[in-house]
């Protein structure tokens, strides 16, 4: 398909590439080396701490008492998952405006960990869903839109991996993550009920959020070093002293 | 034995988790788990990629840290 105008894949760099001086793939893999031991380190304090605020010290006095707690284990990994996915859309989105490949790069290297925060949110769903409202599984919105999220994170991936080409499937995986992007407020919206929540409970489960963005961040970051190692140039980079 | 300033009268209280401490340590588990696997894949995939550009130039020496 070969599109005129400002739809024309990369039709955007000459407008933002002179004020953009994208790193190159050495720079990247320092940077994100820095980057990625700073999140790492973070991430395990952040998620202790958050959880021993809702799991030992917030008080549980609620209608569902206990069963509460397990927000702070649901509600992490169901934010990261949209927060995941926003990032995949828009470096995808500067993969292909920009024809960028560090951001095309970024995008792959934020599925594996997209997919695996939607996994644990619909498993944590049903393991609060059952104790809360007495059901392991319900179809509504937002188990659908979650669903609906781990499917595209595979699907990005596949379409990635499947490719005879590595930069159409790229394009296509791009589009992919694009086309999903009206899920986000569908399921912001059917997510946003009012729960009764203990303040000290919710401060666990965001401080517990905080970490799991902090280990997806360090995730993101490793992959993203491994795959610029597997790109074709990095001989040239890779093996200097 | 008492946890001072917590809600739980004892250790064993804390893991019941008022009934629900399946679902809960269950949540646990799976995080844990998770973390683990990725943990694990990540290396083995950063592993792959080292060997296989040692392989593509081994005449040259440092490496990539």
């Amino acid at each position: 398909m070969n599109l005129r105008g400002p739809w024309r894949v990369g039709a955007w760099r000459g407008v933002a590439g002179p004020a953009l001086r994208e790193p190159g793939p050495r720079q990247a893999y320092e940077r994100a080396g820095r980057w990625q031991t700073a999140c790492a380190l973070a991430a395990a304090p952040l998620i202790g701490s958050g959880l021993a605020l809702a799991l030992v010290l917030a008080p549980a006095d609620g209608p569902h008492g206990d069963a509460m707690r397990m927000a702070s284990l649901h509600l992490p990994p169901a934010w990261l998952a949209v927060l995941l996915y926003l990032l995949m859309a828009l470096a995808a989105a500067a993969g292909l405006a920009l024809r960028s490949p560090l951001a095309a790069t970024l995008a792959a290297a934020v599925a594996p960990s997209g997919a695996l925060m939607s996994a644990l949110a619909l498993w944590t769903g049903a393991l609060w869903g059952k104790p809360l409202w007495g059901q392991w599984w319900a179809w509504d919105a937002r188990t659908a839109s979650t669903l609906s999220l781990l499917a595209l994170f595979i699907g990005c991936m596949a379409l990635r991996a499947g490719a005879d080409e590595h930069r159409r499937g790229e394009r296509a995986a791009a589009w992919l993550a694009l086309a999903g992007l009206p899920l986000l407020p569908l399921l912001w919206g059917a997510a946003n009920r009012p729960l009764s929540i203990d303040g000290l409970l919710l401060g666990g489960a965001l401080q517990a959020a905080a970490g799991f963005a902090a280990w997806s961040a360090a995730a993101v970051l490793h992959r993203l070093r491994s795959m610029l190692l597997e790109q074709p140039g990095a001989a040239t980079w890779a093996l200097q002293p | 034995m008492t946890l001072p300033a917590t809600p739980w009268a004892s250790v064993a209280d804390f893991i019941e988790m008022g009934g629900y401490g399946l679902y809960v340590w269950g949540a646990c588990t799976m995080v844990g788990a998770a973390a683990l696997w990725e943990a694990v894949t990540l290396v083995q995939r950063r592993r792959r990629a080292l060997d296989e550009l040692q392989q593509r130039q081994p005449e040259a020496g440092g490496d990539a840290r």
